[in-house]
């Protein structure tokens, strides 16, 4: 601490008898900050969020079980089109209690909920009737389009459609939305992309199917599977977590039960990724913080904070 | 020291007279004695009405001084010892440029630009005489504010001032000529007006059958190029007729281009003709060769080589898998079309030989009218193959923009018609459904829709250069400057773009001669109707364009009427 060092002052507007570069070698880098913003993940938590990657993964791999069973015929097209029927049915009342009693706060509420009696007619003012006519129009359009979509890939050869099917899978699962938080009131191009990419592989094995009945009811299906329950899945975080947890219990279970009679290795495999999703991945993140080095100082752009 | 501008070919001596304003320009010589004399005389001729147009161009003449000119005569240009009148009169010596005086029958003469002697190309009396009243139109000779184009003016004026003095001095009257140059040409006016009438009476006659007559005629102008030629050549045949009375006694740049431009076009006509009739010796000759040609090489090509290619397409082609159902419909389909056309063909095979005798006819019209004729024949012969192509080409564009708008679908944007551009925008779920599986539709029914239209896509390609090719010849043919080009060569003053001063030593002494010279006109300027036409060409047959058509699955279409014919 020269008495020269006490007359510095950190700016240009002054003149001073140091050189525009010089700092003081105690304060040099004093303002840097390491992981300032750090939260730690836990492990239990971070399972927890891991579980819509397994859930995803359950639906995927039912979906193929599903297929294998209508080409071979072990699976009549009308009872999975009653299966598809019922369960949007189900979906939509379980995603319309939901919101009901977690109102999203925001300004796309749409489903403003009251409790007086005669919600029937209130919901059907507001949501129900575009709710009724897209997906009249949707089973409407499949139902026409079928025949074309039988034969949209028939001349391909079967190896290669396996092979485009995974492909598509793989994108897929890769860039579907797992966020926990309220999805944007836009769709993300992404998890639009993957949507595309499930419907399309979809199709595409829908050409090895036999008759058009079959074809409608697996399309129909798939765009349950991945189109309408990711919106459910959001719904469903917001719920307890053992309620949480039991439903992507339930989920694993059915998908193993139903992959099991076709092939037990890959109903193993099936097994292991998910055990590997659920439990090691958290575990290799939770480890893998030690090793976060992010360094902020008064030099970065700085960042607002919006309450 | 004044500089005087001193014609070429005056060295005698007395008064001269001509112009003080801009400068001192010098018309010619007056052998008198008395200058009150030369001034009378001056007088007289200013206020006789031929010299009116002359006066309101250049410029009232006077009497600028007395020359007298030394019996040595060494130069070849005159250097006379003059003295000014007007101004600071002092005999002193004055700096000669020299220039030509030209004869106003000989239709040489200076121009500052090239504009003047542009070719006349305004075909319609109506618009000539509406430009009458567009004030922001620079008329080419009725102002006088350029100093410039007053002394070009006087230039070329001089000798006619000259030859108007000189008659005066005799106390001729010019009326007798002027009558007998009028006589001749009422012939060919009165041509002229009966033909006028004749359009005129059947525009406007409310008879059914020059209507229709004429609703058929501006109908098949589109598509048509025999038409269009008629047209262009009747056209022109009536130009003719028009002008071949002389502008009396008007500007002489007007009278020039007038003369040029007649026989220019008779010049392109008469050749047209005798290509024409080479042309037709030609076919005639070799007749049946031609009809075995046709016969051979057409149908083998032109039909049966399609059939194969759209078979060869529905199975597997080069082992690429189409949709087996699409690739059936479009091949059966066109194999329809291009059956229903072999039909049609095969029922007017006997009348070809009448068709080559009809182009033989055509020929002895005029190469350009055979040209024509092909052009047709070409669009007529290939008519299978644009129906097979506006039919693939209706899939493939609406197949590409249902793409492009499915790709804004996905990014979450809409295109807002009010503001012309895309916007983000929420879409239902049911909305991104439907995109989803109409994009697979399209993702899996791409290819095959491809394939056939690069099938026909190629085709037309090469029909539209075929026909580009043959519309370019057309064009050219109908309007090579060939008259302008040998005036050029034979003789460079009569078609003027500019003057420079030539400086030249004297012939034993000091000093420079300078004359006023004129550079003929540039190749550029002849030619400038066809470098106009050839972009117009360029631009609409350009092989990027047809390519980025092709590519964006729009329709290609031969050049249409309006373009040509608006450059002329």
């Amino acid at each position: 601490m020269s008495s020269e060092a006490e007359g510095w002052n950190k700016v240009l507007w002054e003149r001073q008898p140091f050189p525009d570069n010089y700092i003081h070698p105690h304060s040099f880098l004093s303002s840097l900050r390491r992981n300032p913003n750090f939260k730690p993940y836990t492990y239990w938590p971070l399972v927890l969020l891991c579980c819509a990657i397994t859930q995803h993964l359950a639906t995927i791999f039912t979906f193929l079980a599903v297929f294998v069973r209508l080409k071979e015929r072990w699976l009549d097209a009308r009872v999975l089109l009653w299966v598809s029927i019922v369960s949007f049915f189900g979906g939509y009342v379980l995603y319309e209690i939901l919101s009901c009693s977690n109102p999203v706060r925001g300004a796309f509420t749409r489903t403003p909920c009251t409790s007086t009696p005669g919600p029937f007619i209130d919901w059907l003012h507001h949501s129900g009737s575009n709710t009724i006519k897209s997906s009249l129009l949707v089973f409407l359009a499949l139902m026409g389009l079928s025949p074309v979509l039988r034969t949209l890939t028939a001349a391909t050869s079967s190896d290669s459609i396996w092979a485009l099917s995974a492909c598509l899978f793989l994108l897929n699962a890769l860039l579907a939305d797992y966020s926990s938080m309220k999805p944007v009131p836009q769709e993300r191009l992404t998890s639009v992309l993957s949507m595309n990419a499930a419907i399309s592989s979809s199709v595409v094995l829908a050409s090895r199917l036999p008759d058009d009945l079959a074809v409608f009811a697996l399309v129909l299906f798939a765009v349950q599977l991945f189109a309408l329950f990711p919106i459910l899945r959001h719904r469903l975080q917001v719920t307890p977590q053992v309620a949480q947890i039991l439903f992507t219990l339930t989920l694993c279970v059915l998908s193993f039960a139903l992959t099991v009679p076709l092939s037990v290795s890959v109903a193993y495999i099936y097994a292991g990724i998910s055990i590997t999703v659920t439990f090691v991945a958290p575990g290799v993140l939770v480890w893998a913080q030690k090793y976060k080095n992010e360094i902020r100082g008064p030099w970065d752009v700085a960042v607002p904070r919006l309450n | 020291m004044a500089s005087v501008f001193w014609p070429c070919d005056v060295a005698r001596s007395g008064f001269y007279y001509g112009w003080d304003h801009p400068a001192l320009c010098v018309a010619g010589v007056l052998e008198v004695e008395e200058d009150s004399q030369a001034d009378a005389l001056l007088q007289r001729v200013a206020r006789s009405t031929e010299a009116q147009v002359l006066i309101k161009i250049c410029g009232t003449p006077r009497i600028l001084g007395r020359c007298v000119f030394s019996s040595f005569a060494r130069s070849s240009y005159p250097q006379p010892d003059i003295e000014i009148f007007c101004g600071p009169s002092r005999a002193c010596s004055a700096a000669y440029i020299y220039y030509h005086r030209h004869d106003e029958n000989s239709m040489r003469f200076y121009a500052l630009g090239s504009n003047g002697t542009r070719f006349f190309d305004l075909q319609d009396e109506v618009l000539r005489l509406s430009l009458k009243h567009d004030f922001s139109h620079t008329a080419s000779s009725r102002s006088v504010s350029n100093t410039g184009q007053i002394l070009v003016n006087q230039w070329n004026s001089a000798k006619s001032l000259e030859q108007f003095i000189e008659h005066e001095q005799r106390a001729q009257t010019t009326v007798q000529e002027s009558n007998a140059r009028f006589k001749e040409t009422s012939k060919f006016t009165a041509i002229n007006k009966k033909f006028q009438c004749t359009i005129d009476g059947i525009e406007s006659s409310t008879n059914l059958l020059w209507r229709v007559v004429s609703f058929v005629f501006v109908y098949s102008r589109e598509f048509s190029i025999v038409v269009q030629q008629i047209e262009s050549r009747v056209r022109k045949l009536r130009r003719l007729l028009r002008g071949v009375q002389p502008v009396p006694n008007g500007d002489v740049r007007l009278r020039s281009s007038q003369y040029i431009e007649f026989y220019n076009t008779l010049w392109i006509i008469l050749n047209d003709l005798i290509i024409g009739i080479a042309l037709r010796q030609f076919l005639r000759q070799d007749r049946q060769a031609f009809l075995h040609l046709f016969k051979l090489a057409f149908e083998d090509k032109a039909v049966h080589k399609v059939r194969q290619i759209l078979l060869w397409l529905d199975s597997w082609p080069a082992g690429l898998k189409l949709n087996t159902e699409l690739s059936r419909f479009y091949s059966h389909s066109f194999m329809g079309l291009i059956a229903l056309w072999n039909r049609g063909f095969r029922s007017v095979i006997p009348l070809i030989p009448m068709l080559l005798s009809t182009l033989e006819l055509g020929s002895g019209f005029g190469v350009t009218m055979a040209l024509a004729m092909m052009c047709d024949l070409v669009c007529v012969f290939m008519a299978h193959v644009q129906l097979c192509y506006l039919v693939s080409v209706t899939v493939y564009g609406h197949l590409l923009r249902l793409a492009g708008s499915l790709w804004n679908l996905f990014r979450g944007r809409r295109y807002n018609v009010l503001r012309n551009r895309t916007d983000p925008w929420d879409y239902d779920v049911d909305q991104l459904l439907l995109g989803t599986i109409l994009f697979t539709l399209v993702a899996y029914l791409f290819p095959t829709a491809l394939v056939y239209y690069i099938l026909f896509a190629t085709m037309r390609v090469l029909t539209i250069l075929v026909y580009a090719s043959l519309e370019t010849t057309l064009a050219f043919m109908n309007y090579f400057p060939l008259f302008a080009l040998m005036l050029r060569i034979k003789d460079p003053q009569r078609s003027p773009g500019g003057i420079y001063m030539r400086v030249e030593p004297t012939k034993g002494g000091n000093g420079v001669d300078v004359s006023v010279e004129s550079h003929p006109l540039s190749l550029g300027v002849t030619f400038s109707q066809y470098v106009e036409l050839w972009e117009q060409l360029a631009k609409h047959y350009h092989p990027f364009r047809l390519v980025w058509y092709v590519m964006s699955g729009r329709v290609l279409d031969t050049i249409p009427r309006t373009y040509i014919h608006s450059t002329t």
